[in-house]
């Protein structure tokens, strides 16, 4: 046909079927760039239609059920007022006064007019006149002028207060129609306001533009090439609903915002939501925004607990967000694991090393032992926290040389001679170890309660199930007598054990014997060429990371930098020789039947691999070093979300949180509680008090430590009580221990408490508190009323210990602070919450109506006063002078 | 109605020649039209043959058009700096109403003119088309298909992705190995050239891909290049007319 | 495959499937063209040379071709988005980073030269080149018609160049160079870690003449032997001139014009030799060639 056609002379073809078919579908492909236009690339516009739509519906239905609530009787009575008033209308009396009062209007209008005219000439006239006077010109019959119209002005002026007046007086004749209606009417629409803001708010949500909502954070980051550029968010375009109440339930993208606690610190309309949930701001299309859509957007969004990285861009100083549990957590688990030991991370800084110092382990433990232990510490101890290097026998054998070499050079000497351990009763000591709070820390047989509490992989502290045949008995009678003094890093406290109590402690340990048999390697213990061997093995593997070692002490991090770690691609990371996983499998990591591993490739399935198993990606080529931790699930998931958060993208500081003193003082507080283990018993902003699950009743185990405690007791005590811990609740078989700490860390430890209070440290003479004398004897009186005396008790507790038990007062006027007392007894549960301090006042008054008529500020101040007195006569007496 | 419009001065003064359908008024068609007066009246009967000429050439232009029209729009949405292009990519990709056709238009037909371009010389060359007369006009074409190829290599910048400044990257890393000009080609650093006065320097504004080279290649790709390109394309058009039309074989008989 | 749909389906690709097909295409067509001119003697163009006129003949024809590119811009352009990757950054490399598609047959050049041949003497010899032609191909025939007999050297070199050296490493630029600017296969998954094997030697080595002497200064006798094998390559033109130049041809063209074209050929054929003494070599378990000259100053 073509041929035929092509033998056609030029003049005899036709084009025209062409034409109708190219133009037809060049009509349909300009309709359809149309439509991918207005409807594909914006489907946005349905979302919001479909939001105004719910919104409108849900409004509607609240403003039916506000109808419903009202009193209809109330308002048929008011619409009768209405109708009758609305008669009287037509009454010939109030025409006539009407009809007066319309025409009085139209003269005030005409008056009003003619006096703005006159102002106007006048303040024309007198401009002239200015002019001429500037220019020396005649000034005399332009001042004429102006007062001519100044005479105008104020004859209409006159005119117009006196019509003014005419039709006040009218409208006060009109009163006795309109009065009853008008306040009818203010009173309809007051019965109707609730159900009528609902029908307009359902109105303008009707009426909603659809529009794109966005909020534009200025100067929020830096490009590749360091300059400051904003950033733009969308998001709110489709999830209209962040903020409304009635989406509570709403399906996404209409769903409110589940933390409106966060968002009160970080409002979505100024700050985004993309610095939070990642994505891609400007995008308006589902996949584009949340990134599926566009592989090559770096920061697609963050689901699930992943989404709480993104609190380290900004409060990557912080250890503990309040709202981000999974947050505070995960830096807790990176701490108690000593990552930093080895690798650079932002926010690490200045943190101790973990593990305990090497100086003179040679004098504790046995070459054979420490052999077993270097080559791997899980077959000691499970759940220790040192992870498993993996060494040959060779290495740990060259190691152990090395650290018996530097124990040579110690200075250790035991402070008591030689078998004063002896002679303990084990049964005593089992009882003691129980209850004094060894256990908060250290888990036996028999007892994992702190472990399971904790729900980590690992021990805070030793497991001393088998320690008797690790450790001598002169060592530990030694050790649990000061620990400072074999180790003066230690965050072992000092439980001011006596002599007697040591001595049934370290029979007991010495009872708990190993029976397991463990591997032995000959050992050169002399061999310079071992101990060189080890030493640079303790330098390859970096023990110093977690270890102070003599001779490493300048050394550097041995691995590698973390800083921009988050923004690896998955194509820089080397899989080894595992297996890949489908990218459409539930899991990103997978053991299989044959004992080999698939991982996904992409860097959550990598990350996921290296921390399950360190050693995962090793070949027989590539070496790797990184020791083996026994991560379980949750945590191995925690700490990758914390690596998600690594990036040298970050917000540019004035949208970072501002770290200032206060800051710095509360975070100060936060490392050194969790370095001492302070949060082992007690629980700190929400941290910790793992031993608490070992009691039934919360109240018999150490106390709580409440965000108010700053505000609670006086700075000069708190300093005793740390440096000499002093009995407050006798009843109690735990104990306080003495952690030696140095004033510069009790000045931190008060400074924390005060920050979390917000107080400021001031110095003040508490023994001068002011005492009015007219509040002792009533206060002394409420005393007995509200039977204080029955759970704070005086004098030694005798009796039934019950867990209702409550300091001695007598404490109080050198420990308390004066202003805390009034506030705690006007609501304890504010205070502490939980505490079993029952609150007597409600609404200002007190029970007791005899004293001071039962008002509530004075009573809590007769109260704090007579608690004031109760251990110092010399308060009282001053008070009765 | 229509006709009486006809004869209204306002019309003849715009339609020069009625519309029937004689050979004076076809001939007075292309005369009187200032875009149809690059043709000649009447052509070679082979010249209508797109199986001769495959179209190739007017299609160049054409997507020249289309590339003008649509760069025109985008320069209205872009800035051509670090700090705001990329983001203005993305604007225009999702906010600014038909940017994304506008994008991709100009995008593809970027890619196309460079195809057509390279097909239209290899017919060239296969019919023989560059010799005498047309000689001059083929060098003239060779320089168009060189800018064809910088326009499009400038304008691969702009979007200031990955893709863009790597693929600029590989580029222009190749003249740092000019001879003698570049710091890495031969007899090069003999002639002191170093990282920031050789020829790449000058191309780059830097001694690598950063901001300044943004603002060089918008420039270039806005504003220089296509001048000059269009210069050149009307020397082009003006040759093959003064150059005896389109070429055929030679039949003893003169063209014009 | 999955790797070869997933090389297709990239938008920026499509020029080249396009390129791939209608090079094949257009050749197919100039090739049946030709051989029909070839057989009839006389082009059927020269039976086509009587005027029509330009409107409407010819501009119905280009007009519906424009409305024609109009709908396959407009379809191209709403059904595939233009790449937008993640935003420049000189901290990380993507791997490969390729050049424009355009220039791939450039960078895949850079395998086997120097960037100062590859990246810079190249490109300007093709663009001389291409301009020079005009000047140095003076057989008056096939001057406006499809013909293979009557031009034969000329359409094959210049299709060789044009379909071989442009066209093809354009495509394997695109499909078959994958990270690292390693080769693999159309079906082979493009595995960022691949390994591939560096025993290049250069061309002396296999001699036994070292490039280099002990002290790491250039061998002199290396040097020579480069120069010889590169000049003498050259050369080759002048031998021929010798033995030609007193046929008509030769004298029809000049010495000048016969030095610019044996010079372009020699250099266009120098690539293929380089290229397979890059290649050839692994093929008989012998290493691979880097270089044949090196120099202080640049190496061939």
């Amino acid at each position: 046909m073509f041929e035929k056609r092509a033998q056609t002379p030029v003049e005899n073809r036709s084009y025209a079927e062409y034409y109708i078919v190219f133009s037809a579908l060049l009509f349909l492909g300009t309709v359809w760039a149309v439509w991918d236009e207005v409807k594909v690339r914006r489907p946005w516009k349905e979302y919001q239609e479909e939001y105004h739509a719910l919104m409108t519906a849900a409004l509607d239905s609240m403003h039916l059920q506000s109808l419903q609530q009202v009193d209809s009787s109330r308002v048929l009575q008011l619409n009768e007022i209405v109708r009758k008033a609305e008669e009287g209308f037509g009454t010939e009396g109030y025409q006539k006064l009407a009809d007066t009062k319309e025409s009085l209007q139209k003269d005030l209008d005409v008056e009003t007019r003619d006096w703005r005219f006159a102002r106007s000439r006048s303040d024309a006239a007198y401009f002239q006149y200015k002019k001429a006077e500037e220019e020396g010109g005649e000034t005399k019959a332009l001042q004429d002028e102006v007062a001519l119209h100044d005479a105008d002005a104020q004859t209409h002026f006159n005119r117009m207060n006196d019509l003014q007046a005419k039709i006040d007086m009218i409208d006060s004749s009109l009163g006795q129609y309109t009065d009853a209606y008008q306040k009818a009417q203010v009173e309809l629409v007051s019965i109707f306001k609730a159900a009528n803001s609902y029908a307009s708010k359902a109105a303008k949500m009707r009426d909603a533009p659809v529009e794109i909502r966005q909020v534009i954070l200025e100067d929020y980051e830096l490009t590749p090439f360091q300059e400051v550029k904003g950033r733009v968010d969308r998001c709110q375009t489709c999830h209209a609903g962040w903020k409304d109440d009635l989406m509570q339930d709403a399906p996404q993208p209409y769903t409110k915002h589940p933390f409106p606690e966060l968002l009160a610190k970080h409002n979505p309309e100024k700050f985004g939501c993309t610095p939070c949930h990642r994505g891609q701001g400007p995008a308006l299309t589902e996949g584009m925004a949340h990134g599926p859509g566009d592989p090559y957007w770096e920061t697609p969004i963050l689901h699930g607990d992943d989404t709480y990285a993104t609190c380290n861009s900004c409060h990557f100083n912080e250890t503990v967000l309040k709202y981000a549990k999974p947050f505070t957590r995960a830096k807790q688990l990176i701490i108690d694991s000593g990552c930093y030991g080895c690798h650079e991370i932002r926010g690490f800084d200045d943190l101790p090393k973990i593990g305990p110092m090497l100086n003179s382990v040679g004098l504790k433990d046995q070459p054979d032992w420490i052999y077993r232990w270097v080559k791997n510490p899980k077959d000691y101890n499970p759940h220790t926290r040192m992870p498993n290097f993996k060494l040959s026998s060779e290495q740990a054998a060259a190691v152990t040389a090395f650290l018996l070499n530097i124990s040579k050079s110690s200075t250790f000497k035991l402070e008591h001679p030689r078998g004063s351990f002896a002679g303990g009763n084990a049964a005593r000591g089992k009882k003691v170890f129980e209850t004094v709070g060894c256990q908060a820390c250290h888990v036996t047989a028999g007892f994992t309660t702190v472990r399971d509490s904790r729900g980590t992989s690992y021990d805070i502290a030793p497991e001393l199930t088998r320690v008797g045949s690790k450790l001598g008995g002169d060592w530990i009678f030694d050790w649990i007598k000061n620990p400072r003094h074999f180790n003066p890093e230690t965050r072992m406290p000092n439980l001011r054990l006596t002599d007697a109590e040591a001595r049934d402690v370290v029979a007991y340990l010495l009872t708990l014997k190993d029976d397991r048999t463990f591997e032995k390697a000959p050992l050169r213990l002399n061999d310079t060429s071992q101990v060189a061997f080890g030493e640079k093995t303790v330098k390859e593997f970096g023990c110093f990371g977690c270890h102070n070692i003599p001779g490493t002490e300048k050394e550097g991090k041995v691995s590698v930098d973390l800083s921009d770690f988050g923004r690896k691609k998955y194509e820089q990371m080397d899989f080894g020789d595992t297996h890949e996983l489908s990218l459409a499998d539930t899991v990103d990591y997978r053991d299989n039947a044959d004992g080999s591993v698939a991982v996904k490739h992409t860097w959550r399935g990598w990350v996921y691999g290296k921390l399950k198993n360190p050693r995962l990606y090793q070949t027989e080529r590539i070496v790797q070093k990184m020791p083996v931790f026994t991560f379980v699930d949750g945590e191995i998931k925690l700490i990758r979300m914390f690596l998600i958060s690594l990036s040298n993208d970050q917000p540019l500081p004035k949208y970072q949180r501002v770290y200032d003193k206060r800051m710095q003082d509360i975070e100060a507080g936060r490392r050194l509680t969790m370095g001492y283990n302070c949060i082992q018993c007690h629980n700190l902003e929400d941290r910790g008090g793992y031993i608490l699950a070992k009691y039934e009743e919360p109240a018999m185990g150490p106390p709580m430590l409440p965000e108010s405690q700053g505000a609670k007791v006086q700075e000069p005590w708190l300093h005793s009580f740390l440096e000499g811990p002093t009995t407050i609740r006798p009843w109690l078989k735990i104990r306080m221990p003495t952690f030696s700490l140095t004033d510069d860390e009790i000045a931190k430890v008060q400074r924390y408490f005060l920050g979390l209070s917000n107080e400021d440290f001031m110095i003040r003479d508490y023994a001068a508190t002011p005492i009015e004398a007219k509040y002792l004897a009533p206060g002394k009186q409420l005393f007995d009323t509200y039977q204080c005396g029955k759970c704070h008790p005086s004098g030694s507790v005798g009796g039934a210990v019950s867990a209702d038990l409550a300091p001695n007062l007598e404490m109080a006027h050198t420990r308390l602070k004066p202003e805390w007392i009034l506030q705690w007894l006007h609501d304890p549960q504010k205070l502490q919450p939980g505490t079993r301090m029952p609150s007597f006042f409600n609404e200002g008054q007190g029970p007791d109506a005899t004293v001071f008529g039962g008002s509530e500020t004075e009573q809590i101040k007769a109260l704090q006063a007579h608690v004031w007195t109760l251990g110092s006569r010399r308060v009282v007496a001053s008070a009765n002078k | 109605m229509f006709e009486s419009l006809k004869k209204t001065d306002v019309y003849k003064s715009i339609f020069r020649h009625s519309y029937q359908d004689t050979q004076r008024n076809r001939a007075l068609q292309i005369v009187d039209n200032v875009f149809l007066h690059l043709h000649p009246v009447r052509v070679p009967r082979h010249a209508t043959n797109i199986g001769y000429t495959w179209g190739m050439g007017g299609i160049t232009f054409l997507l020249f058009i289309i590339l003008t029209i649509t760069g025109i729009i985008l320069m209205f949405y872009y800035r051509p700096t670090a700090q705001y292009a990329y983001e203005d990519m993305k604007y225009l990709m999702n906010d600014v109403p038909f940017g994304p056709l506008m994008r991709n238009m100009h995008r593809w037909a970027a890619h196309a003119m460079v195809l057509t371009v390279m097909l239209h010389m290899f017919r060239v060359f296969l019919t023989g088309s560059y010799k005498p007369p047309r000689q001059f006009n083929w060098v003239v074409g060779v320089l168009l298909l060189v800018l064809t190829f910088l326009l499009s290599f400038s304008g691969y910048l702009l979007p200031w992705d990955q893709l863009s400044i790597w693929a600029v990257t590989v580029g222009t890393n190749m003249a740092r190995a000019t001879p003698f000009l570049g710091h890495e080609g031969p007899f090069g650093a003999q002639l002191g050239m170093q990282a920031n006065n050789d020829v790449r320097f000058v191309l780059l504004g830097g001694t690598e891909v950063g901001p300044p080279t943004l603002l060089r290649f918008y420039v270039g790709h806005c504003i220089f290049l296509p001048v000059i390109a269009s210069i050149f394309m009307i020397v082009h058009f003006w040759r093959v007319r003064k150059d005896g039309g389109i070429s055929g074989p030679e039949t003893g008989k003169k063209a014009f | 495959m999955q790797n070869l749909v997933q090389i297709i389906s990239k938008p920026d690709n499509i020029p080249i499937v396009l390129l791939t097909f209608s090079v094949i295409y257009f050749s197919w067509l100039a090739w049946t063209k030709a051989r029909r001119n070839d057989r009839l003697g006389t082009p059927v163009e020269a039976t086509m040379d009587d005027k029509v006129q330009v409107w409407p003949y010819l501009v119905r024809v280009e007009f519906l071709m424009s409305i024609a590119i109009m709908i396959v811009m407009i379809v191209w352009s709403v059904a595939l988005n233009a790449p937008l990757e993640e935003p420049a950054n000189k901290a990380t490399t993507p791997n490969p980073s390729k050049a424009p598609w355009y220039f791939l047959g450039l960078q895949e050049m850079l395998v086997y030269f120097d960037p100062w041949i590859a990246g810079v003497v190249l490109p300007s010899l093709i663009i001389v080149g291409l301009m020079a032609i005009p000047y140095i191909d003076i057989n008056e025939k096939g001057n406006g018609y499809y013909t293979f007999k009557e031009r034969k050297f000329a359409i094959s070199v210049f299709s060789f160049g044009f379909l071989i050296l442009w066209v093809f490493l354009i495509f394997i630029g695109t499909f078959l160079r994958g990270p690292g600017w390693n080769f693999f296969w159309l079906w082979e998954k493009w595995d960022p870690h691949y390994v591939a094997v560096l025993t290049n030697m250069d061309l002396s080595e296999f001699l036994g003449i070292p490039t280099h002497l002990p002290d790491n200064s250039l061998n002199p006798v290396a040097f020579i032997f480069g120069a010889v094998c590169v000049l003498g390559y050259y050369s080759l033109g002048g031998i021929y001139w010798l033995k030609k130049r007193n046929t008509d041809l030769m004298k029809k063209l000049g010495f000048l014009r016969y030095s610019i074209i044996s010079f372009l050929f020699l250099t266009m054929m120098g690539l293929v030799i380089k290229i397979f003494l890059r290649l050839a070599p692994t093929a008989i378990g012998l290493n691979p060639v880097k270089y044949v000259w090196v120099t202080p100053w640049f190496n061939v």
